[in-house]
């Protein structure tokens, strides 16, 4: 084996890829070759290197009343579309604030995993979201039962909470609980408007995703 | 949105790009939430999010032929964010904007991100013998690069 033999095998070799045969000869070669062992230790140095690069960079200018206005404008649009915008009370600034605060908790928390504890009313509360299977009746049932375990799994632990956590916490269940009944209100004066249904159902999911955050948050302390 | 920012610098070497398509991400992501399935976490769907609307917006100024960023810019950009910063990890940052677009969208997932070849191949509708080779090409043209 030549030294251009020996490096067109190095990615699989690094990788595990290259069969016990191919390595031994590799090897042997790599023994034998000081420069061959160079190119190879700098390449696994790269690889290295790559793995322990910073996951966030922040941008220097603050990206987020971008994104809510074109929510908002995104909403407009499609409630003009759909039943004219002065036609009933929407509560798209709440909903809007509810859905960017939801994104900033779950965007910046990113090695807290959820959905993986076992409460069994979240599990049946998801699958019936996900199969779209439930009116929203029968998913406002879900969510008061899910979100009476997951407070009563928080429980005790709460007071571990360092306190800017739970002031966070707290401002972005107000926001989103005055989404709910802004949501609430408007479905009221037009129930069977099922844009509104479907906003306010998000909104309960929002609200059951923010507790099941914090209650991991809190065996993680 | 510093984890989706630093994927979409990463992603396309430019600060003005990365800014829009931060924000397209987080917008799609709330026109999409009621799709959000609850088996995955949802810092991995946002990520998987981001990474398809990179692609897609790649995609698209390809169609228009638009040029989508020098080396050059792409090195000043890379430099501007990572300071201050262990001098090894900004010769890497300015490398891997230097890269051919294909090769540093593989290395970005791979290497730094952690998918694997079969996802990468998937998200970038090719396979995955040429997600791999995509991936030699990247970590060789690197080395050469932090060698010199």
């Amino acid at each position: 084996m030549n030294c251009t033999d020996a490096q067109n095998l190095f990615n699989r070799y690094m990788d595990g890829e290259l069969g016990s045969k191919k390595s031994t000869i590799l090897e042997e070669h790599l023994e034998a070759c000081p420069a061959c062992r160079e190119s190879l230790g700098q390449l696994r140095t790269l690889v290295e290197q790559a793995e322990r690069m910073p996951m966030t960079i922040s941008p220097r200018r603050d990206l987020w009343p971008g994104i809510r206005n074109r929510i908002e404008e995104g909403m407009a649009i499609s409630t003009t579309k759909e039943v004219g915008i002065g036609q009933i009370g929407w509560p798209v600034r709440s909903l809007i604030a509810a859905a960017a605060a939801i994104l900033i908790i779950t965007a910046s928390v990113v090695t807290v995993r959820l959905f993986s504890d076992g409460f069994d009313s979240l599990e049946r509360f998801y699958a019936g979201w996900n199969q779209g299977l439930v009116t929203l009746a029968a998913m406002e049932k879900q969510y008061l039962g899910v979100t009476k375990d997951l407070i009563y799994s928080m429980g005790e632990c709460e007071d571990n909470l360092p306190e800017s956590a739970r002031e966070i916490i707290e401002h972005h269940l107000e926001i989103i609980e005055s989404a709910i009944e802004d949501s609430r209100i408007a479905l009221i004066e037009n129930p069977s408007d099922t844009k509104l249904q479907s906003m306010l159902s998000t909104t309960y999911r929002q609200k059951v995703e923010l507790l099941h955050w914090t209650a991991q948050l809190l065996t993680q302390l | 949105m510093d984890r989706v920012f630093a994927l979409c610098l990463r992603l396309t070497a430019s600060e003005e790009r990365a800014q829009q398509l931060t924000q397209d991400t987080f917008v799609l992501a709330w026109e999409k939430l009621s799709s959000f399935r609850g088996e995955a976490a949802f810092a991995t769907w946002l990520h998987r999010l981001a990474v398809n609307t990179v692609l897609q917006d790649e995609r698209a100024r390809r169609r228009r032929r638009e040029r989508i960023v020098s080396a050059e810019d792409a090195s000043l950009i890379v430099e501007a964010y990572v300071v201050p910063t262990p001098e090894d990890r900004i010769d890497l940052e300015r490398a891997i904007a230097q890269l051919p677009r294909r090769a540093r969208t593989v290395f970005v997932l791979h290497d730094v991100e952690g998918y694997r070849h079969e996802e990468i191949a998937e998200i970038m509708k090719t396979s995955i013998g040429t997600s791999k080779a995509q991936l030699h090409r990247a970590r060789n043209l690197l080395r050469k690069m932090l060698a010199r």
